[in-house]
């Protein structure tokens, strides 16, 4: 199956994404709208706003931050406590995609599939998060403890560069291989109706086996996902988007570029399906 | 064919001698002295660099231009506040500085100068001590008393011929070693102090010991640096090269390098084998950037940097009297060297592919240039009014970036843009206490946020005094200040004094109240904060003569601040147009009324932000039709930001 095939498989699934993307679009409007108002409260009949369309925003930030930071700053612990809360919500919105992907696409099938699944689902998810934890542990501890040495032992900062680019690319390798074995795992327990401790083991065996095949795919899907970052923000900065109505229009398209992403983790879905 | 090879050979051979022996070089542009030169030194030293250490003889001459008679002379020892972690220097920092642990340093880790012979005519000395004016620290060597065999009377010139031994530390601050092969020698050799007149008119040595917070002051002259070293090593340093890299006879591997610096109030030199020299121009000045091999991609933008800043400050402050400009971008364990600046010689800080879009090490080379004119021409003391140059000196930091570079001047990457001078008001309005010691507080007394107050607090003032007096006008008041106290060692008076007559010159708004501002903005602690509490229009029943319905049009400001700076005010109607008024800014509350046919839309306070000092400028304003799409950018901006955090963490679930 081909690159286009793969993603038009995944876009396949229009319902399926627009859930997912609405779940996500409802948590992040209750931080979306509370900077709303926290930004109306403390500058909102101020002149300064017209600086916030533009680029050059640095002066009416900074005075807002140190001026009102105090009522600014929850909504980062908030932000902190909405990733919690998503992690659980993704295991059950996951199993519903992963029941969709593998057993039927019906209109209902993300909720019976997130609610049949999410125990198993959330239980991959703690297990592949702590493998990932440690791995990134194990990978950058060594190098991020010996910085401060090298700083003062090396005449050049070139080795730590291309070292830590070094230890980037492997560390990227040991995710993607994680990334892999959970996304194994959910197929084991899905299609094959295996207990979860078993389903892991052989998710990550299959992981080692089949990762390297899959990596020229899940680069292209990397690449694809950088490039409508690099794209998001070329645009953010246009001046075009510095009238009232412009703003709506960037928000428009920050949307499509959520829902798109979306799209793409369905369609990485719908490709290691069929690698097992 | 072979010719060709040949010929190519003998150029670059001919190129090579070329750039060894650049001799006879003119260290000032003048041929007439440009100070007093009080101070003078004559050097001959040996450096060996496995021991990091200089040993040699040191003649001073030195000048009393007192009334009085000089009967002992005192010396800054700065080396040996690296002597152990006893010396006051040191035991202010609780054995960690800079992130740097010293505990565990072994003895070749420590530094030390040490006079091992001091002679004034036939006559040897031999009464010396350390002295410690400052703190009651008697295992402080950072200051040394030599008692005269002969007294100097006022006029006369002292010649004490000193011999000497210096060893650099592994580098805590500034001077020192890195490794084997990085070698930076600033405040190294005994300096004399400085003989001068106080503000209550007494006459005494000013010769603080080495402090936290506290660098340096000298007196001007020349400087005559002879150096005998090993071949390998590339060296640069203050003034200019009169020898470089001279073979000695009977010394196989070693050379010599002779320096020649006038009218400079200090001499730092830097040796390393693996430095990389390149060499630029500006005028009448040789450029010099010594840079390790790995920054060789970085070198074009910080000559750029040294080229723009020469030009911005010929064109606005005065003119470069100095044929030489040598900068060092240290090696990465030589970092803890960088960020400094000594006469003709500067040290910046740069890394292996920095961005082009964040230009903070353009930025800290032309803070560390600016220096040559606020601490080296004008010779402030920097133990005592800091202000004086770190301020001065982080105002042109922000003018030369944002004449180079424009609003975004210090970064410009992805969309995200700042300027320099409101990253250094922020610096200051975003400090967390800003009731901190006065700007004109003694440096090494200072209570509170040091860089926030005395560099981009006094930066922000001097942003101010530009925007009341008009870009021109302070041009002239500065360049007025520079040509009156060029080579002396300028204090607060002589700068406040330049400030009211250029604000008598030029009448402004703050004319009237410029001695109360200066008193507020540098010796008390005192903040601006304006704002406008409200705006309302509503009509009033009454017409005017043509018929017109006529509003009552009111507004309250307020002065949140203890800080009182006369203010102008611009009411901005409903009809498009807007007046301007002026408020003295003196009331805690300011009602604003008028009865006019036009209904006020909005207020803004300072509305051109000549006081750049206000702490808020958000607050300035009121508007009763507010424009949300810049809210609303900012708040899809955080939805779609929330997005994408909770997608990339869910991945594994």
């Amino acid at each position: 199956m081909g690159l286009i095939e793969i993603i038009k498989s995944g876009f396949s699934k229009p319902r399926l994404i627009s859930i997912v993307y609405m779940i996500q679009l409802i948590l992040a409007l209750t931080i979306g709208l509370q900077v709303y108002q926290v930004f109306g409260a403390s500058i909102g009949n101020s002149l300064s706003l017209e600086g916030l369309k533009e680029g050059n925003a640095h002066m009416v930030i900074n005075d807002l931050l140190n001026t009102h930071g105090a009522s600014l700053s929850p909504l980062l612990g908030q932000v902190r406590w909405m990733v919690i809360v998503y992690l659980i919500v993704a295991a059950f919105v996951h199993g519903g995609i992963w029941y969709s992907i593998i057993k039927q696409y019906e209109k209902t099938s993300i909720w019976v599939g997130g609610s049949t699944y999410f125990l198993r689902m959330l239980i991959i998810g703690i297990v592949m998060s702590l493998i990932f934890i440690i791995w990134s542990a194990l990978v950058w501890g060594p190098y991020l403890s010996k910085i401060q040495y090298w700083m003062e032992a090396l005449a050049s900062e070139e080795p730590i560069l291309w070292g830590g680019i070094a230890i980037a690319v492997l560390w990227s390798f040991g995710a993607v291989f994680i990334f892999v074995a959970s996304c194994f795992c959910k197929i084991f327990v899905i299609r094959d109706g295996i207990k979860v401790r078993v389903a892991m083991w052989k998710g990550i065996k299959a992981s080692f086996k089949k990762t390297w095949k899959c990596l020229p795919v899940l680069f292209a899907f990397f690449m694809i996902l950088a490039l409508l970052y690099i794209m998001h923000s070329l645009v953010d900065d246009w001046t075009l988007f510095s009238t009232t109505i412009g703003v709506f229009v960037l928000f428009l398209i920050q949307q499509l570029v959520v829902w798109i992403k979306i799209g793409l983790r369905v369609s990485t879905y719908e490709y290691l399906k069929g690698r097992l | 064919m072979r010719w060709i090879l040949v010929f190519i050979l003998a150029l670059l051979i001919t190129s090579q001698v070329h750039t060894q022996d650049d001799v006879h070089c003119q260290p000032t542009i003048s041929d007439t002295p440009l100070s007093e030169r009080l101070a003078n030194y004559i050097f001959n030293i040996n450096f060996e660099h496995e021991q990091h250490t200089v040993t040699g003889t040191e003649k001073i001459f030195w000048k009393n231009n007192s009334p009085d008679t000089i009967r002992y002379i005192r010396l800054y020892m700065y080396l040996n506040a690296f002597k152990g972690p006893e010396s006051s220097y040191l035991s202010e920092a609780n054995m960690n500085i800079m992130g740097q642990n010293l505990r565990g340093r072994s003895e070749d880790d420590w530094g030390y100068v040490n006079v091992t012979k001091a002679r004034q005519g036939d006559n040897v000395i031999t009464d010396m001590t350390y002295v410690q004016p400052d703190d009651d620290n008697d295992q402080d060597q950072s200051v040394l008393q030599i008692s005269l065999a002969q007294d100097i009377l006022p006029g006369e010139t002292m010649i004490l011929d000193l011999e000497f031994a210096s060893k650099l530390p592994r580098t805590i601050a500034r001077s020192g070693f890195a490794n084997h092969d990085f070698n930076h020698f600033v405040h190294w050799y005994p300096k004399m102090g400085v003989y001068e007149e106080d503000i209550t008119g007494k006459w005494d040595w000013n010769c603080h010991q080495f402090l936290r917070q506290m660098e340096f002051y000298g007196d001007h002259g020349n400087y005559d640096v002879t150096i005998e070293l090993d071949d390998q090593f590339v060296i640069g340093g203050s003034g200019c090269r009169q020898m470089y890299k001279e073979p000695i006879a009977g010394k196989e591997g070693r050379v010599k390098t002779r320096f020649i610096a006038h009218d400079v109030i200090d001499f730092g030199w830097v040796a390393s084998p693996n430095l990389v020299e390149y060499m630029d121009e500006w005028e009448h000045v040789e450029i010099r950037l010594l840079s390790p091999p790995a920054h060789a991609s970085l070198t074009k933008r910080l000559l750029d940097a040294a080229k723009h800043s020469l030009q911005y400050f010929d064109d606005h402050v005065g003119v470069y009297p100095y044929s030489t400009l040598t900068m060092l971008d240290p090696p990465l364990h030589g970092l803890r060297s960088g960020f400094m600046e000594y006469p003709t010689y500067i040290t910046g800080g740069s890394f292996y592919s920095f961005p082009k879009g964040i230009r903070s090490m353009e930025s800290l080379m032309v803070h560390e240039f600016s220096h040559q004119y606020f601490m080296q021409i004008l010779a402030n003391n920097e133990k005592e009014d800091p202000w004086l140059d770190e301020g001065f000196v982080t105002f042109y930091e922000d003018c030369v970036m944002e004449d180079w570079h424009g609003s975004s001047s210090l970064i410009d990457l992805f969309g995200y843009k700042v300027g320099n001078s409101s990253f250094t008001r922020n610096e200051y309005a975003s400090m967390s206490n800003k009731r901190t010691s006065p700007i004109t507080t003694v440096g090494y007394e200072f209570i509170g946020d040091y860089k926030g107050t005395i560099y981009s607090k006094t930066a922000t003032v001097l942003q101010t005094l530009k925007r009341y007096l008009g870009a021109d006008q302070f041009d002239e008041m500065i360049k007025g200040y520079f040509e009156s106290n060029k080579f002396t060692h300028p204090r607060k008076a002589d700068f406040i004094s330049v400030v009211k007559e250029a604000f008598a010159k030029y009448p402004n708004l703050l004319s009237s109240s410029i001695d109360r501002f200066l008193v507020d903005a540098l010796d008390e602690s005192k903040i601006v904060d304006y704002s406008v509490i409200n705006v309302g229009s509503a009509p009033s029943g009454d017409k005017d003569d043509d018929g017109n319905q006529l509003y009552h049009n009111w507004s309250n400001l307020e002065r949140k601040g203890d800080f009182i700076v006369p203010v102008e005010l611009r009411l901005y109607w409903k009809d498009g147009s807007w007046t301007d008024e002026v408020w003295d800014g003196v009331d805690p509350i300011h009602p604003v009324y008028e009865l006019s046919t036009k209904q006020l839309q909005a207020i803004d306070i300072d509305p051109e932000r000549k006081l750049f000092l206000d702490i808020d400028f958000n607050n300035n304003s009121y508007t009763l039709a507010p424009d949300n799409g810049g809210i609303w950018k900012y708040a899809t901006r955080s939805i779609y930001w929330v997005q994408n955090i909770i997608q990339s963490a869910s991945f594994l679930m």
